[in-house]
C-alpha cells in the first residue's frame, strides 16, 4: 500500500492542474493577445473567403441566390459586365460592342473572338442563343430566375446571325435590359457540353450542371465538398489572360458560427470574412484587418397586411401611417445594424437612378410617438381597452411581427418596435418561423399581420424595386402580397418599367411615390452597408452591389 | 421514537406502523450527511430553490409578464424586461455583477430569474412524465400479457430515438416556444419511467404480501395503488433527480439551437446562445448563463448520486 | 434460446419500431402548416404552374393517411425526400455527411473508452484517496456541462488564446479529400497511402472528439469505478486474495473482467447520446456530419431533412442497442438470452 501514496500526489497536483486550467478558460476572455509585427502573408497565391451557408447550385440558368451567384461569377462570363465599384456604366465582356434600335426593342451584340470554354470548345453565337433559350425553355425549376429574362424575352428573341453577332428582339419595350445582361441567369454555357451532359428538359433540372459548371470565365472548379468548401483554380486558357497579379487559386469556406469565421480572419486563415453586425466590435482596430462599409442596395422593410380580412385595423392606411411614426429608425441602425447603415426614403435604394424622385431623396417618416398617437387618437382608435391595468387600442388585439427565425438583425427590431408599440397602447408579439412557415401564411393563408422582409438588387434598374413593393396585384406584382392597390400608381409604375426615356420614367416614379406614401403599405427602414473585413494584405478589392466578388481582380501583397 | 413529540393517538399509531421504515431512513439520513459530496449537491440545490424563491429580492432588474394572444388563440403570458441600449455589454461591476448584454439588461438579474424558468422547466418535465410514466409502466407489468407487450413496442419506438433529436424534430414542428419544448422532452422522456416502474412492478409483485393481499379478496387497483406502487418508488426517486440535470441540459441544448425561448427572455441556454456571437468582447455574456447551468446540473447530480449510494442495499450495511 | 434466434428475434423487432417511429416523423413534419412547395419553387417570386407541379410530386393534395403510405413506400426506397436548404434529395446529403459524423463518433469513444476505463480503475483501487475524490469530481462536472459551452471554451483557449489546435473542419482549409473508399478520412487516407490528409484529419479531430467523448469518459469513468468496486469486494474475489493470488492478478484477472460488462451495456446507450451530443459538437466546430446538417435544417426548417436524419439515427441506435445486447450475451454467458 505504501507504493500508493508517492502516485497519489502526483495524481492529485495533475487533478489540480487540470481545474486550474479550465478555469483560466473560463476567464481567458479578458487576457489581451500579442501583437507581433506584419504577420507572413498565409497561402499567397490563394484568397479565402469564410462565409456563411453554402452554394445551392452551379448551374447559372437556375441560380437565384448568392451562396450559388458567387462561385458562379467566377466561372461563368456574361456578355457585358461591371468594373471594379461602378455600376452605372457597361464594360464588355463576352460582347466587345453592341447597339439598340431606335423603338428599343432590337438589340444587337458582337461578340469576341478567340474565346474558349474550359474544356477547349470555342465560343460563339450559337452557345448565346443556347444559353439563353435553355434558361426560358428549362424555366428554372429550383429557383424561378428565369422570371428575370422572361419579362422581355422568349424563345424567339435571340437569333444568331453569325458566328460572333447575335441579336436580341424584345418582346416589350424594357428600359432596364442592359442590366439584366451581367447578372448569373445571362451566363453563357457552352451549348455542346450542356447538350452532351442531360441537355435541355422543360421544366426539370440538369443535374449534371448543378456540380458540373463549364464556362469561359478566370476560375475552373478542383472540388465543392457541401457545407464546407468550394475549391477553384485558375483557367489557363482565360480570354483575360494572366498577365499581373491574380490569385491561383480560390477558397470559398462555409462556417456558420461567427466565432469561428472571426477567429479564422484574426489569425489570417482567411482574408475575407462575413461578420454579423453585431460582432463587428471584435474586429474594428484589430491589427491587420481592414473594416471598410460600402453602399449597397440592400434594403430592409416591414411589410403589412393590409387585407380587411385578416386585420380591420390593418387596412386603414391612417393607421400604417401612424405606425411609420412609430419605428425608432436612428436606434435601430444603431443597435441592429451597428451603425452601418442608413435611412431609406422609399423603394428605390440610394444609389440607384431615380432615387431623388422620392420626397427629393428625404425619408418621408420620422421616429415621433407624439404624432403616432395624434393620428391614432384622430382616427377614432382611443385606448379604451384594459388589460390587467394598462390601457390598449384596438380592443387589445395584438399585432403579430414576424420574421424568419436565426436573421439576428431582424430580431433585435422586432424587440425594438414591440417596445415602441407598447408605449403607444398596441399590443404587439413577435413570432419567428422558419421560411418555408411564412412562405405559406404570406401566400396561401393569409394569416399574418406585419413581417420584417429584406431585398437585394437583381439587376440595377429601380424597376426592380418599385414595381414588387408598390405595384399591385392587378399588374402582376405585389411580391409580398400586402394586399395594396391604388390604380394611378399602377399605371404610373408600367409606364416607368416601359419607357426608356428617363424624363418620363422620372415623372412617372415621383407620381407613384407621393401618392403611395400617404397610406403606405411598407415601413421603409434602413438601407444597410456592405460590410466583409478583409485583411490589410488584400490588395484592389472594390465592392460591385450587383456582381458582389470577382476574385480575378485582387491579390495578396503588402503596399 | 419516544422523542416525537406530538402525543396525538394518530400520529402514535402512524409512527408505531411503520417505525422500521422510519428507522431505514433516519439510517440512511445519516450516510448522506456523511458524504461531503452528497451534502455539496443538496446545498446547490438548496440555493437554487432560494434564488428561485427569492428572484424578486436579489434581482436588480425584474421582468414584466404581459399576455398575448397567440397563434392558436389563446393567451399566453410573455416576459419582457426592459431594453436600454446606453448600457449595452458592460462588464461586470458592483452595479451589474455579471455585467449587461446586448440589449443592455442586467446579466446577474436574468440569471437570477432565469432560475425560475429552468426550474419551471425541470420540475413540470419531470413530473409530468414520471406520472405518466408511472401509470403507464404500473399498468403494464401488472397486468402482463398484452398490455405489457404493447406499452413495451411502444416505449421501444421512443427509446430508439436519442432525446435531444426527437425533442428537436417535435420543438421544431410546433414552434418556438418553452412551452412547445416542454411537450416534446415530455413526449421523449416519459417512456424510461414507464420502463422502469415496469421492472420494479415486475419484481414486486412476485412477492409475499402480494400473494397474501390476493387471496385476502383485495381487488386490483387496491393491490396496484397500496402495496405495489409504494414499494416501487424508491429507485424512481434517483432517477428521477439524475433527470431533472439531464432535463435542463436537453432544454438548454434546445434553446441554445434556437428552438426554445423566445428571444428576450431570461432563459439560460438561450443567453449563452445570444451571448456567443460576442464572446470576444462580452465573455461575461457566455460564462455566467454557462456556470449556472453547470453548478444546477452538477447539484442534481450529486444528489442524485448520493441518494443512489444510500439507498443501494449492497453498499449499504 | 440460441443467440442466432436471439438475433433474429430482435431484428424482426426492429420493423414494428422503425415504422413506430416513422409514425412520428410523418405526423410530426404534417402538423405545422408549412408550404414546402412554395419554397422548393423559389419563394416569393416562384410560378404558379411550378407550385402546382410540385405540390403532385409531393402528394400534398392527398388526404393524410395515403400521404403517409407514399412516405413509407418512399422510405423503403431510399427516397427521404428533398432538402429544400441543400436542393438536393436527403439521403444524397446524409450519405455525405453521415461517415463524418462516424468518425468523430468513433474517435470520441476511442478517447473516451480507455481513458473512462483506466481513469475507473484507479479511482477504485485507490478508493477515497485524494486522487480517487479529484477523479470524481472532474468525472461528475464532466456530465454535467453543457457540452455547446465546453466547445466553447475549448475552441475560445486552444484554437485562439494559445493556437495550439485548429479552428474548425476536418481538414486545412483548401485541401482535397482523401478519395472516397468508405467516407472516414483516417481510413482513406491511409488506404491510399496519402500522409498529408492523414495528419491533418488527426489534428483536426482532437478538439471535437475531446469535447463530444468527454462525457461519456465521464459516464465510463463512473461506471467502472462503481463496478469495479462492487466485484472487488465480492466473495470470490476475497477468496482469490486470502488464497495469496498478487493483487495485479486478482484486479486484472477477475474484477476487470466482471466490471466490463455494465461497461458495455453504458458505452452502447450512450451512443445515443454520442450521437445528440454531436449536432452540438459539430455545429460549433463547424464538422460537416450529420449533426451540423439537422441542426441546419431545424433552424431553417428543412422538414424533410430533419425527419430524415430522425429516421437514420433511430435505425442506427437500434442496430447499436442490438450489437451491444449481442455483445453482452457473448461476454457474460450467465445472461438469459431473451429473457424479461
Amino acid at each position: 500500500m505504501g507504493s500508493f501514496k508517492k502516485k497519489d500526489m502526483k495524481a492529485g497536483v495533475l487533478a489540480i492542474i487540470i481545474c486550474a486550467m479550465f478555469i483560466s478558460i473560463a476567464f481567458s476572455g479578458c487576457t489581451q493577445q500579442q501583437d507581433e509585427e506584419k504577420p507572413e502573408i498565409k497561402n499567397p497565391t490563394t484568397m479565402v473567403r469564410y462565409d456563411i451557408g453554402d452554394a445551392k447550385t452551379l448551374d447559372p440558368a437556375d441560380a437565384y441566390d448568392t451562396g450559388s451567384s458567387e462561385p458562379i461569377f467566377q466561372i461563368y462570363d456574361t456578355l457585358v459586365t461591371y468594373e471594379g465599384n461602378n455600376t452605372k456604366t457597361f464594360y464588355p465582356c463576352l460582347a466587345t460592342d453592341w447597339s439598340v434600335s431606335d423603338d428599343s426593342l432590337t438589340w444587337t451584340f458582337n461578340l469576341r473572338h478567340d474565346v474558349k470554354f474550359s474544356n477547349g470548345n470555342d465560343f460563339t453565337a450559337e452557345d448565346v442563343k443556347y444559353s439563353f433559350d435553355r434558361v426560358l425553355t428549362m424555366g428554372a425549376p429550383e429557383s424561378g430566375v428565369d422570371w428575370i429574362l422572361g419579362q422581355c424575352m422568349d424563345t424567339n428573341s435571340t437569333t444568331v446571325i453569325d458566328d460572333y453577332t447575335v441579336q436580341i428582339q424584345l418582346t416589350q419595350s424594357y428600359g432596364g435590359f442592359l442590366a439584366l445582361m451581367p447578372y448569373t441567369v445571362a451566363a453563357i454555357v457552352d451549348k455542346d457540353y450542356v447538350e452532351a451532359n442531360g441537355g435541355v428538359v422543360a421544366g426539370e433540372e440538369n443535374v449534371w450542371m448543378k456540380e458540373h459548371p463549364m464556362g469561359t470565365g478566370p476560375y475552373v472548379l478542383d472540388h465543392w465538398t457541401r457545407a464546407t468548401e468550394i475549391v477553384l483554380n485558375r483557367n489557363p486558357t482565360y480570354w483575360g489572360g494572366w498577365e499581373g497579379n491574380h490569385p491561383e487559386r480560390v477558397v470559398i469556406k462555409y462556417a456558420d458560427e461567427p466565432a469561428t469565421r472571426i477567429l479564422a480572419l484574426k489569425n489570417g486563415d482567411a482574408d475575407f470574412t462575413y461578420v454579423p453586425y453585431a460582432n463587428l466590435e471584435d474586429v474594428i482596430g484589430e491589427k491587420g484587418i481592414v473594416v471598410h462599409p460600402f453602399d449597397s442596395y440592400d434594403v430592409a422593410l416591414l411589410a403589412i397586411n393590409t387585407k380587411a380580412t385578416n386585420n380591420e385595423f390593418l387596412a386603414d392606411g391612417q393607421v400604417r401611417k401612424a405606425l411609420s411614426y412609430a419605428f425608432d429608425y436612428d436606434t435601430a441602425i444603431d443597435t441592429a445594424w451597428n451603425g452601418y447603415a442608413s435611412r431609406l426614403a422609399g423603394a428605390i435604394p440610394n444609389g440607384m437612378p431615380y432615387y431623388e424622385t422620392q420626397n427629393n431623396g428625404q425619408p418621408y417618416y420620422d421616429y415621433d410617438l407624439t404624432i403616432a398617437e395624434q393620428i391614432l387618437d384622430d382616427g377614432g382608435y382611443a385606448k379604451d381597452y384594459d388589460l390587467d391595468g394598462t390601457m390598449y387600442r384596438f380592443n387589445g388585439t395584438t399585432i403579430r411581427l414576424f420574421y424568419n427565425a436565426g436573421n439576428s438583425e431582424r430580431e433585435t427590431m422586432a424587440v425594438m418596435f414591440r417596445a415602441a408599440l407598447d408605449e403607444i397602447g398596441i399590443l404587439s408579439s413577435i413570432i419567428a418561423e422558419g421560411w418555408p412557415q411564412l412562405l405559406h401564411r404570406m401566400y396561401t393563408t393569409d394569416d399574418w399581420d406585419m413581417m420584417f422582409i429584406g431585398w437585394g438588387p437583381d439587376y440595377n434598374d429601380p424597376d426592380d424595386y418599385i414595381s414588387p413593393f408598390i405595384g399591385s396585384a392587378d399588374i402582376g406584382q405585389d411580391t409580398y402580397n400586402t394586399g395594396y392597390m391604388n390604380a394611378t400608381v399602377d399605371e404610373n409604375i408600367l409606364e416607368g418599367k416601359y419607357s426608356a426615356d428617363s424624363a418620363v420614367r422620372a415623372a412617372a416614379y415621383k407620381a407613384a411615390y407621393d401618392i403611395y406614401i400617404q397610406e403606405p403599405s411598407m415601413i421603409f427602414l434602413v438601407q444597410r452597408q456592405y460590410i466583409r473585413p478583409w485583411r490589410d494584405w488584400v490588395q484592389n478589392y472594390s465592392y460591385n452591389p450587383v456582381r458582389e466578388w470577382y476574385y480575378y481582380d485582387y491579390y495578396k501583397a503588402y503596399p | 421514537m419516544d422523542k416525537i413529540r406530538p402525543h396525538v393517538k394518530i400520529v402514535d399509531d402512524f409512527l408505531k406502523k411503520h417505525e422500521s421504515k422510519i428507522k431505514d431512513l433516519r439510517f440512511m439520513a445519516h450516510l448522506f450527511r456523511k458524504s461531503l459530496l452528497s451534502m455539496i449537491g443538496l446545498i446547490l440545490i438548496l440555493t437554487l430553490v432560494i434564488v428561485a424563491l427569492f428572484a424578486p429580492f436579489l434581482a436588480s432588474q425584474h421582468p414584466s409578464y404581459v399576455r398575448v394572444s397567440t397563434e392558436q388563440g389563446t393567451t399566453v403570458t410573455e416576459e419582457r424586461w426592459d431594453i436600454d441600449f446606453s448600457q449595452k455589454l458592460l462588464p461586470p461591476s458592483a452595479e451589474h455583477l455579471f455585467g449587461t448584454d446586448d440589449f443592455g439588461r442586467d446579466i446577474f438579474s436574468m440569471v437570477i430569474y432565469g432560475s425560475q424558468t429552468s426550474f419551471r422547466i425541470c420540475i413540470i418535465v419531470v413530473a409530468i412524465s414520471t406520472l405518466i410514466g408511472i401509470i403507464l409502466g404500473g399498468i403494464a407489468g401488472y397486468f402482463g400479457g398484452i398490455i405489457d407487450e404493447v406499452l413495451m413496442r411502444i416505449t421501444d419506438v421512443f427509446l430508439a430515438v436519442p432525446y435531444l433529436i426527437l425533442a428537436m424534430a417535435i420543438a421544431a414542428a410546433l414552434g418556438r416556444s418553452i412551452d412547445h419544448i416542454m411537450e416534446a422532452m415530455i413526449i421523449v422522456w416519459w417512456p424510461t419511467y414507464a420502463r422502469l416502474m415496469r421492472g420494479q412492478v415486475l419484481a414486486v409483485r412476485e412477492q409475499q404480501f402480494v400473494e397474501a393481499a390476493r387471496s385476502v379478496g383485495a381487488s386490483n387497483s387496491r393491490i396496484l395503488f397500496r402495496h405495489i406502487f409504494p414499494n416501487s418508488f424508491a429507485p424512481l426517486l434517483v432517477e428521477i433527480t439524475l433527470d431533472l440535470g439531464a432535463v435542463l441540459l436537453v432544454a438548454a441544448g434546445l434553446s441554445f439551437i434556437g428552438l426554445g425561448a423566445s428571444p428576450g427572455t431570461a432563459e439560460w441556454g438561450l443567453m449563452i446562445s445570444s451571448g456567443r456571437i460576442h464572446m470576444f468582447h462580452a465573455w461575461w455574456y457566455v460564462t455566467f448563463p454557462g456556470l449556472a447551468i453547470l453548478l444546477v446540473v452538477l447539484g442534481f447530480n450529486l444528489l442524485g448520486d448520493g441518494l443512489r449510494d444510500v439507498t443501494d442495499p449492497k453498499l449499504r450495511r | 434460446m440460441k443467440t442466432w434466434e436471439f438475433i433474429v428475434r430482435r431484428l424482426l423487432l426492429l420493423i414494428p419500431v422503425i415504422i413506430g417511429v416513422t409514425i412520428i416523423t410523418f405526423t410530426v413534419s404534417h402538423v405545422i402548416p408549412a408550404d414546402p412547395a412554395r419554397a422548393f419553387a423559389g419563394g416569393p417570386k416562384a410560378q404558379p404552374d411550378v407550385i402546382e407541379r410540385i405540390t403532385k410530386e409531393l402528394h400534398l393534395d392527398q388526404p393524410l393517411w395515403i400521404q403517409y403510405f407514399y412516405y413509407l413506400n418512399d422510405i423503403v426506397h431510399l427516397n427521404l425526400g428533398k432538402s429544400y436548404l441543400e436542393s438536393r434529395p436527403v439521403v444524397d446529403s446524409l450519405a455525405q455527411y453521415f461517415p463524418a459524423t462516424l468518425e468523430l463518433t468513433i474517435f470520441s469513444m476511442l478517447i473516451a473508452i480507455p481513458l473512462g476505463i483506466v481513469g475507473g480503475i484507479v479511482s477504485a483501487i485507490r478508493r477515497n484517496k485524494l486522487s480517487d475524490h479529484i477523479t470524481r469530481i472532474i468525472a461528475i462536472v464532466g456530465y454535467s456541462l453543457p457540452i455547446f459551452w465546453l466547445a466553447l471554451m475549448l475552441q475560445y483557449a486552444f484554437a485562439y488564446q494559445f493556437p495550439i489546435l485548429p479552428l474548425e473542419g476536418r481538414l486545412a482549409i483548401g485541401m482535397n479529400a482523401p478519395s472516397s473508399i468508405t467516407g472516414l478520412y483516417v481510413v482513406d487516407s491511409i488506404i491510399t497511402g496519402n500522409l498529408d490528409t492523414l495528419a491533418s484529419t488527426l489534428y483536426h479531430l482532437i478538439l471535437p472528439a475531446f469535447t463530444l467523448g468527454f462525457a461519456t469518459l465521464a459516464l465510463i469513468l463512473r461506471m467502472t469505478r462503481s463496478s469495479m468496486l462492487e466485484v472487488m469486494g465480492m466473495d470470490y474475489i476475497r477468496t482469490g486474495r486470502a488464497k495469496g493470488l498478487s493483487e495485479r492478478t486478482v484486479i486484472y484477472k477477475h474484477a476487470l473482467r466482471n466490471a466490463l460488462i455494465p461497461t458495455v451495456t453504458v458505452t452502447g446507450l450512450s451512443f445515443g447520446g454520442l450521437l445528440g451530443g454531436a449536432v452540438l459538437t459539430e455545429t460549433i466546430f463547424n464538422w460537416p456530419g450529420m449533426g451540423r446538417f439537422a441542426a441546419r435544417a431545424v433552424l431553417g426548417f428543412d422538414f424533410s431533412a430533419v425527419m430524415g436524419f430522425t429516421i437514420l439515427v433511430a435505425i442506427i441506435y437500434v442496430v447499436a442497442n442490438l450489437i451491444v445486447d449481442i455483445l453482452y450475451a457473448v461476454i457474460d454467458p450467465r445472461v438469459k438470452l431473451g429473457g424479461g
